[in-house]
Protein backbone atom coordinates (compact mmCIF):
# COMPACT_ATOMS: atom_id res chain seq x y z
CA UNK A 1 0.00 0.00 0.00
CA UNK A 2 2.96 2.34 -0.53
CA UNK A 3 1.71 5.81 -1.38
CA UNK A 4 3.17 6.49 -4.83
CA UNK A 5 2.31 10.15 -5.25
CA UNK A 6 5.86 11.44 -4.70
CA UNK A 7 5.84 13.15 -8.11
CA UNK A 8 3.66 15.80 -6.52
CA UNK A 9 6.78 16.85 -4.59
CA UNK A 10 4.86 18.03 -1.62
CA UNK A 11 6.75 20.09 0.88
CA UNK A 12 7.71 18.27 4.03
CA UNK A 13 6.30 19.90 7.18
CA UNK A 14 8.87 21.53 9.39
CA UNK A 15 9.93 20.03 12.71
CA UNK A 16 7.85 22.64 14.57
CA UNK A 17 4.82 21.94 12.38
CA UNK A 18 5.05 18.23 13.26
CA UNK A 19 5.16 19.07 16.97
CA UNK A 20 2.29 21.54 16.69
CA UNK A 21 0.10 19.13 14.72
CA UNK A 22 0.64 16.44 17.38
CA UNK A 23 -0.48 18.81 20.15
CA UNK A 24 -3.51 19.73 18.07
CA UNK A 25 -4.74 16.20 17.28
CA UNK A 26 -3.40 14.29 20.30
CA UNK A 27 -3.24 16.69 23.24
CA UNK A 28 -3.09 13.73 25.62
CA UNK A 29 0.12 12.40 24.07
CA UNK A 30 2.57 14.46 26.07
CA UNK A 31 5.68 15.85 24.44
CA UNK A 32 8.60 14.69 26.56
CA UNK A 33 12.13 14.96 25.36
CA UNK A 34 12.63 17.37 22.47
CA UNK A 35 15.81 18.53 20.69
CA UNK A 36 14.73 20.91 17.99
CA UNK A 37 15.39 19.74 14.45
CA UNK A 38 16.82 16.48 15.84
CA UNK A 39 14.28 14.51 17.82
CA UNK A 40 10.88 14.69 19.54
CA UNK A 41 9.45 12.00 21.81
CA UNK A 42 5.81 11.81 22.89
CA UNK A 43 4.35 9.57 25.55
CA UNK A 44 0.73 8.80 26.41
CA UNK A 45 -2.13 6.33 26.35
CA UNK A 46 -3.93 4.85 23.35
CA UNK A 47 -7.00 2.61 23.59
CA UNK A 48 -7.83 1.11 20.19
CA UNK A 49 -11.39 -0.07 20.92
CA UNK A 50 -13.87 0.34 23.79
CA UNK A 51 -13.20 -3.16 25.18
CA UNK A 52 -9.43 -2.79 24.75
CA UNK A 53 -6.74 -2.04 27.29
CA UNK A 54 -5.18 1.43 27.41
CA UNK A 55 -1.58 1.15 26.29
CA UNK A 56 1.16 3.53 27.35
CA UNK A 57 3.19 4.17 24.22
CA UNK A 58 6.17 6.28 23.20
CA UNK A 59 6.56 7.75 19.75
CA UNK A 60 9.89 9.11 18.54
CA UNK A 61 10.14 11.39 15.53
CA UNK A 62 13.37 12.29 13.74
CA UNK A 63 13.41 14.16 10.45
CA UNK A 64 14.53 11.88 7.61
CA UNK A 65 13.90 8.62 9.43
CA UNK A 66 11.03 6.24 10.03
CA UNK A 67 9.13 7.22 13.22
CA UNK A 68 9.62 4.71 16.02
CA UNK A 69 6.90 3.47 18.37
CA UNK A 70 7.15 1.33 21.47
CA UNK A 71 4.62 -0.04 23.91
CA UNK A 72 5.73 0.68 27.47
CA UNK A 73 2.88 -0.96 29.35
CA UNK A 74 1.19 -3.32 29.67
CA UNK A 75 4.18 -5.26 28.43
CA UNK A 76 3.61 -6.97 25.08
CA UNK A 77 3.43 -10.73 25.52
CA UNK A 78 3.89 -13.62 23.11
CA UNK A 79 0.74 -15.69 22.73
CA UNK A 80 0.81 -19.25 24.01
CA UNK A 81 1.82 -21.60 21.21
CA UNK A 82 3.77 -18.92 19.32
CA UNK A 83 7.50 -18.20 19.28
CA UNK A 84 7.39 -14.42 18.99
CA UNK A 85 5.28 -11.32 18.52
CA UNK A 86 3.93 -10.50 15.05
CA UNK A 87 5.05 -7.34 13.27
CA UNK A 88 7.80 -6.30 15.69
CA UNK A 89 11.24 -4.99 14.76
CA UNK A 90 14.30 -6.75 16.15
CA UNK A 91 14.77 -3.86 18.60
CA UNK A 92 11.25 -4.32 20.01
CA UNK A 93 9.62 -1.32 18.33
CA UNK A 94 6.36 -1.83 16.42
CA UNK A 95 6.69 -2.60 12.74
CA UNK A 96 3.91 -0.41 11.43
CA UNK A 97 4.79 -0.04 7.79
CA UNK A 98 6.85 -1.23 4.87
CA UNK A 99 9.46 1.06 3.39
CA UNK A 100 7.66 3.67 1.33
CA UNK A 101 4.49 3.82 3.45
CA UNK A 102 6.16 6.59 5.40
CA UNK A 103 7.12 9.75 3.48
CA UNK A 104 8.75 12.94 4.74
CA UNK A 105 5.73 15.03 3.69
CA UNK A 106 3.48 13.09 6.09
CA UNK A 107 2.43 14.27 9.52
CA UNK A 108 3.19 11.86 12.36
CA UNK A 109 -0.09 12.92 13.98
CA UNK A 110 -2.23 12.03 10.95
CA UNK A 111 -0.44 8.89 9.85
CA UNK A 112 1.54 7.16 12.56
CA UNK A 113 -0.79 7.49 15.57
CA UNK A 114 -3.72 5.82 13.73
CA UNK A 115 -1.35 3.05 12.60
CA UNK A 116 -0.35 2.42 16.22
CA UNK A 117 -3.98 2.12 17.33
CA UNK A 118 -4.71 -0.29 14.49
CA UNK A 119 -1.64 -2.35 15.42
CA UNK A 120 -2.77 -2.51 19.06
CA UNK A 121 -6.27 -3.63 18.06
CA UNK A 122 -4.99 -6.48 15.89
CA UNK A 123 -2.48 -7.42 18.61
CA UNK A 124 -5.39 -7.99 21.03
CA UNK A 125 -7.37 -9.93 18.43
CA UNK A 126 -4.25 -12.06 17.79
CA UNK A 127 -4.10 -12.88 21.51
CA UNK A 128 -7.80 -13.74 21.56
CA UNK A 129 -7.87 -15.87 18.42
CA UNK A 130 -4.33 -16.78 17.33
CA UNK A 131 -4.86 -15.00 14.00
CA UNK A 132 -3.37 -11.71 12.82
CA UNK A 133 -6.28 -10.26 10.89
CA UNK A 134 -4.74 -6.90 10.03
CA UNK A 135 -2.98 -8.01 6.86
CA UNK A 136 0.61 -7.10 6.10
CA UNK A 137 3.72 -8.77 4.81
CA UNK A 138 4.93 -12.19 6.00
CA UNK A 139 1.67 -13.89 5.09
CA UNK A 140 3.52 -17.22 5.38
CA UNK A 141 3.62 -16.91 9.16
CA UNK A 142 1.12 -18.99 11.17
CA UNK A 143 -0.72 -15.95 12.59
CA UNK A 144 -1.74 -14.97 9.06
CA UNK A 145 -3.87 -18.04 8.61
CA UNK A 146 -7.40 -16.80 8.37
CA UNK A 147 -9.28 -19.93 9.46
CA UNK B 1 -30.90 -3.14 -2.52
CA UNK B 2 -28.50 -0.65 -0.95
CA UNK B 3 -25.62 -2.27 0.88
CA UNK B 4 -25.83 -1.87 4.64
CA UNK B 5 -23.46 0.69 6.10
CA UNK B 6 -20.56 -0.98 7.91
CA UNK B 7 -20.32 0.29 11.46
CA UNK B 8 -17.72 -0.41 14.11
CA UNK B 9 -19.17 -0.23 17.65
CA UNK B 10 -18.05 2.82 19.60
CA UNK B 11 -18.83 2.01 23.22
CA UNK B 12 -18.24 -1.00 25.49
CA UNK B 13 -21.86 -2.04 25.54
CA UNK B 14 -22.13 -1.88 21.76
CA UNK B 15 -18.87 -3.75 21.18
CA UNK B 16 -19.81 -6.50 23.64
CA UNK B 17 -23.35 -6.61 22.21
CA UNK B 18 -21.92 -7.06 18.72
CA UNK B 19 -19.79 -10.01 19.91
CA UNK B 20 -22.79 -11.61 21.64
CA UNK B 21 -24.96 -11.14 18.54
CA UNK B 22 -22.29 -12.84 16.42
CA UNK B 23 -22.17 -15.75 18.91
CA UNK B 24 -25.93 -16.23 18.52
CA UNK B 25 -25.69 -16.11 14.74
CA UNK B 26 -23.00 -18.74 14.90
CA UNK B 27 -25.24 -20.98 17.05
CA UNK B 28 -28.60 -20.62 15.38
CA UNK B 29 -29.87 -22.70 12.51
CA UNK B 30 -28.79 -21.30 9.14
CA UNK B 31 -31.45 -19.98 6.75
CA UNK B 32 -30.64 -22.84 4.35
CA UNK B 33 -31.08 -25.49 7.05
CA UNK B 34 -34.24 -23.73 8.23
CA UNK B 35 -35.71 -23.90 4.72
CA UNK B 36 -34.69 -27.52 4.50
CA UNK B 37 -36.48 -28.28 7.78
CA UNK B 38 -39.61 -26.56 6.48
CA UNK B 39 -39.41 -28.63 3.29
CA UNK B 40 -39.01 -31.82 5.36
CA UNK B 41 -41.99 -31.20 7.60
CA UNK B 42 -44.15 -30.10 4.69
CA UNK B 43 -43.29 -33.40 2.99
CA UNK B 44 -44.29 -35.31 6.13
CA UNK B 45 -47.57 -33.42 6.22
CA UNK B 46 -48.24 -34.24 2.55
CA UNK B 47 -47.57 -37.89 3.25
CA UNK B 48 -50.10 -37.90 6.09
CA UNK B 49 -52.71 -36.23 3.88
CA UNK B 50 -52.04 -38.27 0.74
CA UNK B 51 -54.58 -40.60 -0.89
CA UNK B 52 -54.58 -43.94 0.91
CA UNK B 53 -53.46 -42.47 4.21
CA UNK B 54 -55.45 -43.82 7.16
CA UNK B 55 -55.01 -40.54 9.03
CA UNK B 56 -56.03 -38.22 6.17
CA UNK B 57 -59.63 -38.06 7.35
CA UNK B 58 -58.50 -36.42 10.60
CA UNK B 59 -57.11 -33.39 8.74
CA UNK B 60 -53.57 -33.53 10.13
CA UNK B 61 -51.69 -30.23 10.18
CA UNK B 62 -48.04 -29.90 11.12
CA UNK B 63 -46.56 -26.72 12.51
CA UNK B 64 -43.34 -25.79 14.30
CA UNK B 65 -43.23 -25.30 18.05
CA UNK B 66 -40.51 -24.49 20.57
CA UNK B 67 -37.24 -22.86 19.50
CA UNK B 68 -37.99 -23.35 15.78
CA UNK B 69 -41.21 -21.39 16.23
CA UNK B 70 -39.90 -18.60 18.48
CA UNK B 71 -36.48 -18.15 16.85
CA UNK B 72 -34.20 -19.34 19.65
CA UNK B 73 -32.51 -22.38 18.09
CA UNK B 74 -29.07 -23.27 19.42
CA UNK B 75 -26.69 -25.78 17.87
CA UNK B 76 -26.40 -28.71 20.28
CA UNK B 77 -23.08 -29.08 22.09
CA UNK B 78 -20.76 -31.59 20.45
CA UNK B 79 -23.02 -32.77 17.64
CA UNK B 80 -24.32 -31.42 14.36
CA UNK B 81 -28.05 -32.16 14.46
CA UNK B 82 -30.44 -29.51 15.72
CA UNK B 83 -33.49 -30.72 17.65
CA UNK B 84 -36.52 -29.22 15.93
CA UNK B 85 -39.98 -29.69 17.40
CA UNK B 86 -43.25 -29.91 15.53
CA UNK B 87 -46.86 -30.55 16.46
CA UNK B 88 -48.99 -32.81 14.31
CA UNK B 89 -52.53 -31.86 15.18
CA UNK B 90 -55.39 -34.20 14.33
CA UNK B 91 -58.92 -32.89 14.31
CA UNK B 92 -60.79 -35.35 16.48
CA UNK B 93 -62.04 -35.58 20.02
CA UNK B 94 -59.63 -37.24 22.39
CA UNK B 95 -62.32 -39.53 23.86
CA UNK B 96 -62.84 -41.16 20.48
CA UNK B 97 -59.52 -42.94 21.02
CA UNK B 98 -59.09 -45.99 23.24
CA UNK B 99 -55.87 -44.70 24.80
CA UNK B 100 -53.13 -42.11 24.29
CA UNK B 101 -50.98 -44.92 22.98
CA UNK B 102 -53.29 -45.27 19.97
CA UNK B 103 -52.54 -41.76 18.79
CA UNK B 104 -48.81 -42.43 18.76
CA UNK B 105 -49.49 -45.76 17.01
CA UNK B 106 -51.68 -44.12 14.39
CA UNK B 107 -48.96 -41.65 13.41
CA UNK B 108 -46.27 -44.30 13.58
CA UNK B 109 -48.09 -46.77 11.33
CA UNK B 110 -48.59 -44.15 8.63
CA UNK B 111 -44.94 -43.06 8.77
CA UNK B 112 -43.80 -46.68 8.57
CA UNK B 113 -45.56 -47.04 5.22
CA UNK B 114 -43.00 -44.60 3.80
CA UNK B 115 -39.77 -46.10 2.55
CA UNK B 116 -37.49 -43.36 3.89
CA UNK B 117 -39.32 -42.47 7.10
CA UNK B 118 -39.38 -46.13 8.08
CA UNK B 119 -35.59 -46.28 8.18
CA UNK B 120 -35.04 -43.06 10.14
CA UNK B 121 -37.96 -43.30 12.57
CA UNK B 122 -37.37 -43.46 16.31
CA UNK B 123 -40.03 -43.73 19.02
CA UNK B 124 -39.79 -41.32 21.95
CA UNK B 125 -41.95 -40.92 25.02
CA UNK B 126 -44.22 -38.19 23.70
CA UNK B 127 -43.20 -37.88 20.09
CA UNK B 128 -41.87 -39.60 17.01
CA UNK B 129 -38.45 -38.62 15.84
CA UNK B 130 -37.16 -38.57 12.26
CA UNK B 131 -33.35 -38.63 12.31
CA UNK B 132 -31.84 -36.74 9.40
CA UNK B 133 -28.13 -37.43 9.87
CA UNK B 134 -25.95 -34.28 9.96
CA UNK B 135 -29.02 -32.06 9.60
CA UNK B 136 -31.56 -32.27 12.39
CA UNK B 137 -33.83 -34.42 14.51
CA UNK B 138 -37.38 -33.71 13.54
CA UNK B 139 -39.52 -34.42 16.58
CA UNK B 140 -43.20 -34.75 15.78
CA UNK B 141 -45.61 -34.54 18.68
CA UNK B 142 -49.05 -35.95 17.83
CA UNK B 143 -51.87 -34.01 19.45
CA UNK B 144 -55.59 -33.42 19.37
CA UNK B 145 -57.51 -30.34 20.37
CA UNK B 146 -58.82 -29.92 23.90
CA UNK B 147 -62.35 -28.90 22.88
CA UNK B 148 -63.36 -28.33 26.52
CA UNK B 149 -60.91 -25.41 26.84
CA UNK B 150 -60.74 -24.28 23.24
CA UNK B 151 -58.23 -21.72 21.97
CA UNK B 152 -55.09 -23.55 21.05
CA UNK B 153 -55.07 -26.00 23.95
CA UNK B 154 -54.09 -29.55 23.10
CA UNK B 155 -53.97 -33.06 24.52
CA UNK B 156 -50.72 -34.92 23.92
CA UNK B 157 -50.08 -38.59 24.67
CA UNK B 158 -47.55 -39.78 27.23
CA UNK B 159 -46.27 -43.24 26.44
CA UNK B 160 -44.76 -44.02 29.86
CA UNK B 161 -47.81 -43.17 31.96
CA UNK B 162 -50.39 -43.90 29.25
CA UNK B 163 -52.14 -40.64 30.09
CA UNK B 164 -53.02 -37.45 28.23
CA UNK B 165 -51.00 -34.36 29.06
CA UNK B 166 -52.09 -30.78 28.51
CA UNK B 167 -50.10 -28.64 26.13
CA UNK B 168 -50.45 -25.29 24.40
CA UNK B 169 -47.48 -24.59 22.12
CA UNK B 170 -49.26 -21.86 20.13
CA UNK B 171 -50.33 -20.11 23.31
CA UNK B 172 -46.79 -20.31 24.68
CA UNK B 173 -45.28 -18.88 21.49
CA UNK B 174 -47.78 -16.00 21.54
CA UNK B 175 -46.92 -15.26 25.18
CA UNK B 176 -43.17 -15.31 24.40
CA UNK B 177 -43.57 -12.98 21.41
CA UNK B 178 -45.55 -10.55 23.57
CA UNK B 179 -42.64 -10.51 26.06
CA UNK B 180 -40.21 -9.82 23.20
CA UNK B 181 -42.16 -6.69 22.31
CA UNK B 182 -41.78 -5.04 25.72
CA UNK B 183 -38.58 -3.30 24.66
CA UNK B 184 -40.22 -2.05 21.50
CA UNK B 185 -43.20 -0.71 23.43
CA UNK B 186 -40.93 1.12 25.87
CA UNK B 187 -39.01 2.60 22.96
CA UNK B 188 -42.20 3.82 21.29
CA UNK B 189 -43.37 5.27 24.60
CA UNK B 190 -40.10 7.15 25.13
CA UNK B 191 -40.28 8.51 21.58
CA UNK B 192 -43.81 9.66 22.19
CA UNK B 193 -42.73 11.44 25.39
CA UNK B 194 -39.88 13.10 23.54
CA UNK B 195 -42.45 14.09 20.91
CA UNK B 196 -40.54 12.40 18.16
CA UNK B 197 -43.11 11.53 15.59
CA UNK B 198 -41.07 9.42 13.22
CA UNK B 199 -41.88 5.69 13.24
CA UNK B 200 -39.32 3.07 14.23
CA UNK B 201 -37.78 1.59 11.07
CA UNK B 202 -38.53 -2.13 10.48
CA UNK B 203 -34.89 -3.20 10.85
CA UNK B 204 -34.57 -1.48 14.21
CA UNK B 205 -37.91 -2.92 15.33
CA UNK B 206 -36.74 -6.43 14.40
CA UNK B 207 -33.52 -5.96 16.40
CA UNK B 208 -35.46 -4.63 19.38
CA UNK B 209 -37.73 -7.66 19.30
CA UNK B 210 -34.77 -10.01 19.07
CA UNK B 211 -33.03 -8.88 22.28
CA UNK B 212 -34.88 -11.43 24.44
CA UNK B 213 -34.37 -14.16 21.81
CA UNK B 214 -30.61 -13.55 21.91
CA UNK B 215 -30.67 -13.76 25.71
CA UNK B 216 -32.49 -17.10 25.55
CA UNK B 217 -29.96 -18.44 23.02
CA UNK B 218 -27.05 -17.36 25.21
CA UNK B 219 -28.59 -18.93 28.32
CA UNK B 220 -29.20 -22.21 26.47
CA UNK B 221 -25.64 -22.20 25.18
CA UNK B 222 -24.31 -21.46 28.68
CA UNK B 223 -26.38 -24.42 29.94
CA UNK B 224 -24.92 -26.74 27.28
CA UNK B 225 -21.36 -25.69 28.14
CA UNK B 226 -21.85 -25.68 31.93
CA UNK B 227 -23.54 -29.09 32.06
CA UNK B 228 -21.63 -30.84 29.27
CA UNK B 229 -20.35 -33.53 31.67
CA UNK B 230 -23.63 -33.96 33.54
CA UNK B 231 -26.34 -33.33 30.94
CA UNK B 232 -28.98 -35.03 33.10
CA UNK B 233 -28.67 -32.17 35.62
CA UNK B 234 -29.11 -29.45 32.97
CA UNK B 235 -32.24 -27.28 33.21
CA UNK B 236 -34.58 -27.81 30.26
CA UNK B 237 -34.83 -25.19 27.51
CA UNK B 238 -38.44 -24.31 28.29
CA UNK B 239 -37.55 -23.48 31.90
CA UNK B 240 -34.71 -21.19 30.82
CA UNK B 241 -36.84 -19.59 28.10
CA UNK B 242 -39.74 -18.94 30.48
CA UNK B 243 -37.54 -17.53 33.25
CA UNK B 244 -35.73 -15.23 30.82
CA UNK B 245 -38.97 -14.00 29.27
CA UNK B 246 -40.50 -13.33 32.71
CA UNK B 247 -37.41 -11.43 33.91
CA UNK B 248 -36.83 -9.41 30.74
CA UNK B 249 -37.50 -5.75 31.47
CA UNK B 250 -37.45 -4.36 27.94
CA UNK B 251 -33.73 -3.50 27.86
CA UNK B 252 -32.63 -2.35 24.40
CA UNK B 253 -29.25 -4.09 24.32
CA UNK B 254 -28.29 -7.74 24.78
CA UNK B 255 -25.63 -7.07 27.47
CA UNK B 256 -28.09 -4.99 29.54
CA UNK B 257 -30.83 -7.59 29.13
CA UNK B 258 -28.43 -10.41 30.10
CA UNK B 259 -27.40 -8.52 33.24
CA UNK B 260 -31.00 -7.95 34.23
CA UNK B 261 -32.11 -11.55 33.53
CA UNK B 262 -29.12 -13.08 35.34
CA UNK B 263 -29.74 -10.86 38.40
CA UNK B 264 -33.36 -12.06 38.45
CA UNK B 265 -32.23 -15.68 38.29
CA UNK B 266 -29.93 -15.14 41.27
CA UNK B 267 -32.75 -13.43 43.18
CA UNK B 268 -35.04 -16.36 42.38
CA UNK B 269 -32.66 -19.05 43.66
CA UNK B 270 -31.72 -16.95 46.71
CA UNK B 271 -35.35 -16.50 47.71
CA UNK B 272 -36.89 -19.88 46.89
CA UNK B 273 -36.97 -22.57 49.53
CA UNK B 274 -36.82 -25.50 49.10
CA UNK B 275 -37.06 -24.82 45.36
CA UNK B 276 -38.37 -22.42 42.73
CA UNK B 277 -41.39 -23.16 40.54
CA UNK B 278 -41.61 -22.33 36.86
CA UNK B 279 -45.19 -22.61 35.65
CA UNK B 280 -46.19 -22.65 32.01
CA UNK B 281 -47.56 -19.15 31.29
CA UNK B 282 -49.90 -20.69 28.70
CA UNK B 283 -51.13 -23.28 31.20
CA UNK B 284 -50.47 -22.42 34.86
CA UNK B 285 -51.45 -25.93 35.91
CA UNK B 286 -48.30 -27.23 34.27
CA UNK B 287 -45.11 -27.13 36.37
CA UNK B 288 -42.34 -26.90 33.80
CA UNK B 289 -39.81 -27.34 36.57
CA UNK B 290 -41.17 -30.64 37.91
CA UNK B 291 -37.69 -32.16 37.64
CA UNK B 292 -36.63 -29.86 40.47
CA UNK B 293 -38.59 -32.07 42.87
CA UNK B 294 -35.28 -33.91 42.80
CA UNK B 295 -33.14 -31.83 45.16
CA UNK B 296 -29.91 -32.66 43.32
CA UNK B 297 -31.35 -31.29 40.06
CA UNK B 298 -32.41 -28.06 41.72
CA UNK B 299 -29.10 -27.62 43.54
CA UNK B 300 -27.26 -28.03 40.22
CA UNK B 301 -29.41 -25.25 38.73
CA UNK B 302 -28.96 -22.91 41.71
CA UNK B 303 -25.18 -23.44 41.81
CA UNK B 304 -24.98 -22.96 38.06
CA UNK B 305 -26.90 -19.68 38.22
CA UNK B 306 -24.61 -18.28 40.94
CA UNK B 307 -21.55 -19.24 38.93
CA UNK B 308 -23.05 -17.69 35.79
CA UNK B 309 -23.63 -14.45 37.72
CA UNK B 310 -20.02 -14.35 38.92
CA UNK B 311 -18.53 -15.10 35.50
CA UNK B 312 -20.83 -12.68 33.68
CA UNK B 313 -19.78 -9.86 36.03
CA UNK B 314 -16.13 -10.78 35.44
CA UNK B 315 -16.67 -10.61 31.68
CA UNK B 316 -18.32 -7.18 32.04
CA UNK B 317 -15.39 -5.91 34.11
CA UNK B 318 -12.61 -7.30 31.89
CA UNK B 319 -10.48 -5.02 29.70
CA UNK B 320 -8.49 -6.13 26.71
CA UNK B 321 -10.25 -8.00 23.91
CA UNK B 322 -8.26 -11.14 24.76
CA UNK B 323 -9.39 -11.01 28.41
CA UNK B 324 -13.03 -10.34 27.54
CA UNK B 325 -12.79 -13.20 25.06
CA UNK B 326 -11.37 -15.59 27.69
CA UNK B 327 -14.18 -14.80 30.10
CA UNK B 328 -16.86 -15.21 27.44
CA UNK B 329 -15.32 -18.48 26.25
CA UNK B 330 -15.72 -19.96 29.72
CA UNK B 331 -19.43 -19.18 29.45
CA UNK B 332 -20.19 -19.88 25.80
CA UNK B 333 -17.26 -21.88 24.42
CA UNK B 334 -15.82 -21.92 20.92
CA UNK B 335 -18.16 -19.50 19.02
CA UNK B 336 -16.58 -16.60 20.95
CA UNK B 337 -13.39 -16.77 18.88
CA UNK B 338 -15.36 -16.72 15.62
CA UNK B 339 -17.31 -13.71 16.88
CA UNK B 340 -14.12 -11.77 17.70
CA UNK B 341 -12.77 -12.63 14.25
CA UNK B 342 -15.92 -11.38 12.55
CA UNK B 343 -15.66 -8.09 14.41
CA UNK B 344 -11.98 -7.77 13.44
CA UNK B 345 -12.85 -8.46 9.79
CA UNK B 346 -15.41 -5.64 9.92
CA UNK B 347 -12.69 -3.28 11.12
CA UNK B 348 -10.23 -4.52 8.51
CA UNK B 349 -12.92 -4.10 5.86
CA UNK B 350 -13.45 -0.47 6.89
CA UNK B 351 -9.69 0.05 6.85
CA UNK B 352 -9.29 -1.38 3.35
CA UNK B 353 -12.11 0.83 2.09
CA UNK B 354 -10.47 3.87 3.73
CA UNK B 355 -13.56 4.32 5.93
CA UNK B 356 -11.78 3.77 9.23
CA UNK B 357 -11.38 6.80 11.48
CA UNK B 358 -9.76 7.39 14.82
CA UNK B 359 -11.19 9.44 17.66
CA UNK B 360 -9.63 10.81 20.84
CA UNK B 361 -7.59 8.42 23.02
CA UNK B 362 -7.01 6.37 19.88
CA UNK B 363 -10.41 4.70 19.53
CA UNK B 364 -10.90 3.26 16.06
CA UNK B 365 -14.32 4.14 14.72
CA UNK B 366 -16.51 4.28 11.66
CA UNK B 367 -17.90 7.68 12.69
CA UNK B 368 -17.08 10.23 9.98
CA UNK B 369 -16.10 13.14 12.26
CA UNK B 370 -12.69 11.82 13.21
CA UNK B 371 -9.13 11.57 11.84
CA UNK B 372 -8.92 9.09 8.93
CA UNK B 373 -6.65 6.06 9.24
CA UNK B 374 -4.27 6.16 6.24
CA UNK B 375 -3.09 3.09 4.35
CA UNK B 376 -0.13 1.15 5.72
CA UNK B 377 1.22 -2.39 5.55
CA UNK B 378 2.32 -4.05 8.80
CA UNK B 379 5.74 -5.48 8.20
CA UNK B 380 7.51 -8.48 9.71
CA UNK B 381 10.99 -8.87 11.04
CA UNK B 382 13.74 -7.57 8.75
Amino acid sequence: MANGKSFLRRNAPSFDQQVYRMSLLWPKLALGQVRRQVEAIWQGFLQPSPLSESYLITLRFRPDSNPETRVVSPELRVREGFKDLPHINPDGSLCLNVLGDWQPWMYVADYVVPWVSTWLYFYEVWHATGNWLGGGTHPDKPEHRSD
Amino acid sequence: MATAKIVFPDDRNAQLGDILRQICEELQISPTAYDQAVARYTAVCNWLEADGSVVAIFNPTIYPQGSMKIGTTVKPFGRDEYDLDFVCEFRFAVNSLQSPFHLLKLLESRLREHEVYRSILEMKNRCLRLNYANEFHLDILPACPDFSVGDSCLFVPDRKTLTWKHSNPKGYAAWFESRCEIGLKLLMESRRLMEKAEPIPPQEAAEEKAVLKRVVQLLKRWRDVRFQREPKLAPISMVLTTLAAQAYGGEHTVPAAMTSVISSLVYLVDHSNPRAYVLNPANPKEDLSERWDDAAQYRAFADGVRELHKRWNEALAATGIQNVSNQLEQLFGEPVKSAIKKQARTLQDLREKSLLRIASVGLLTSAPAAVPVRPNTFHGKR
